[in-house]
């Protein structure tokens, strides 16, 4: 698993990624009861707003943490939002994109940021 | 996100049991203030559901004594002050020359010698300097009491609770306040709130607040009492459409353009900013209450449309647990009826929206 400094998490599932947030980053939003998805097909580019995640509080932006094309979102979420603050790292992934540059992952972190 | 000086801010005197009780600490208004415990929905429905208790002591507190009290209080703010019984409690708001509001406050007529007031806790310095400031021709002693704690016990269940400690409550109508004692400490306490539930306000000496705090959350056990974080505080006024200042209040906005406007008794014979507020403008807001048709949620500063026309802008804005739906008070130019479609512009989406009626939420009786 790779991470990166704003709190996404990224797991290699054969030669796609599959993307979420850290369970630090949801404790850190507080409840979250609005996802809003992008679009199955979209290409994105690395650092682009690819996810919001609406806590009662505040809107905040998740990042794609690498250039690719979104494969699938976590359509569950539209449902039961609360499965990012119940398992962020597991069952409250956000969706899964290609990977167009492999090197992009080698400016992702090894370890969880502090 | 930004952080302020940490070290610059205030702490009530529960600070380190929030800590303790696992609250999530944020800056609020130069203090560090318990954002929720166990978590914000949660919370929400515990004061909705059985009772909480709040730590507001950032809140600004005063008491105002001396032989002209009734009438310095009444010259400045926006209700009818002698028409107000001893023990009485209420709303008002803090005008300045040209209509806008200083403040918005809650006031406890003690006697027609005596008041006590409860200001924003971003307000309490501007607050104090203004009623300073206005004072001199007056036989009054303004004196903060930046050294006292206040508790807020809200929820269905709080009478049932606040009766255990103190039996008097019980014939204590709203928006009446009496004194009881904690511990032979005299504590005002304000049969009011800020949820839309039933509750009481504690108005405690520094010494007192650890002690109350503690024996509320003791005695609500069996009521199942939690401490509730300003989170909910914010989601449940929203619900019942009170206006927040900083968000529908503020001093270039005249209060009869907001939902606060019910609070300006014009009838009166005078009051700062009255000359202001009764002069005829060529162009005016009205407030406007939404609730979202999709999934979405509405934030302040959003634009609002009728049809392809910007109208306005979102105040407050927030996901309401009781509805399961944004909701939103806005800001508009032009007048909207309830029932019409409204659109909120939410990262260059247009939401529809229904216009509603306050209060967002009922209270079950």
């Amino acid at each position: 698993m790779w991470y990166t400094v704003t709190h996404e998490w990224v797991t290699k599932e054969g030669n796609h990624a599959r993307i979420g947030v850290t369970d630090f980053a949801q404790r850190e939003l507080g409840d979250i009861v609005y996802v809003e998805l992008p679009t199955v097909g979209k290409a994105v580019k690395k650092g682009d707003v690819s996810v919001v995640l609406e806590s009662t509080k505040a809107a905040a932006d998740v990042y794609a943490p690498l250039s690719g094309t979104i494969l699938s979102v976590n359509e569950e979420l539209k449902q039961a939002p609360e499965k990012i603050n119940l398992s962020a790292e597991e069952q409250g992934w956000l969706f899964t994109m290609s990977i167009d540059h492999q090197e992009e992952l080698n400016t992702l972190l090894q370890e969880k940021p502090a | 996100m930004e952080q302020p000086q940490v070290n610059s801010l205030k702490q009530t005197t529960l600070y380190q049991h929030h800590l303790a009780l696992g609250a999530k600490i944020v800056p609020f208004a130069g203090w560090q203030m318990p954002l929720h415990y166990r978590g914000l929905l949660h919370e929400h429905r515990v004061v909705r559901e059985k009772v909480g208790l709040f730590d507001v002591s950032h809140m600004g507190r005063m008491t105002i004594e001396g032989l002209d009290v009734q009438a310095f209080v009444d010259w400045l703010v926006t209700a009818d002050v002698p028409a107000k019984q001893e023990g009485q409690v209420f709303y008002a708001l803090l005008c300045n020359q040209e209509g806008g509001v200083i403040d918005d406050v809650l006031i406890i007529k003690e006697s027609t010698t005596c008041f006590h007031l409860v200001a924003n806790a971003s307000n309490r310095e501007k607050v104090y300097a203004h009623f300073i400031e206005e004072s001199p021709t007056y036989d009054v002693i303004i004196e903060p009491s930046s050294r006292e704690g206040i508790l807020a016990l809200q929820g269905p269940l709080a009478e049932q609770v606040a009766v255990r400690l103190f039996p008097t409550l019980a014939q204590l109508p709203p928006h009446r306040a009496l004194k009881v004692f904690f511990q032979e400490t005299p504590i005002l306490v304000s049969r009011t709130g800020y949820t839309g539930e039933d509750g009481f306000e504690f108005f405690v000496p520094e010494d007192t607040v650890t002690a109350l705090w503690e024996t509320l959350l003791a005695q609500g056990a069996p009521e199942e009492i939690e401490p509730i974080g300003l989170g909910a505080r914010d989601t449940l006024r929203l619900e019942m459409g009170y206006a927040l200042y900083g968000h529908e209040l503020n001093e270039r906005i005249s209060p009869l353009e907001t939902v606060a406007a019910w609070a300006v008794q014009l009838g009166k014979t005078n009051f700062r900013g009255k000359g202001a507020l009764t002069a005829s403008s060529s162009s005016r807001c009205y407030p406007l209450a939404i609730v979202m048709d999709d999934a979405s949620i509405p934030r302040e500063g959003y634009a609002i449309y009728r049809e392809k026309m910007c109208i306005g802008q979102v105040t407050s804005g927030t996901y309401s647990p009781s509805l399961g739906k944004g909701i939103a008070l806005g800001r508009v130019d032009s007048p909207c009826q309830v029932g019409e479609k409204v659109f909120v512009e939410i990262r260059n989406q247009k939401h529809a929206a229904e216009v509603v009626k306050l209060p967002f939420y009922q209270r079950r009786r």
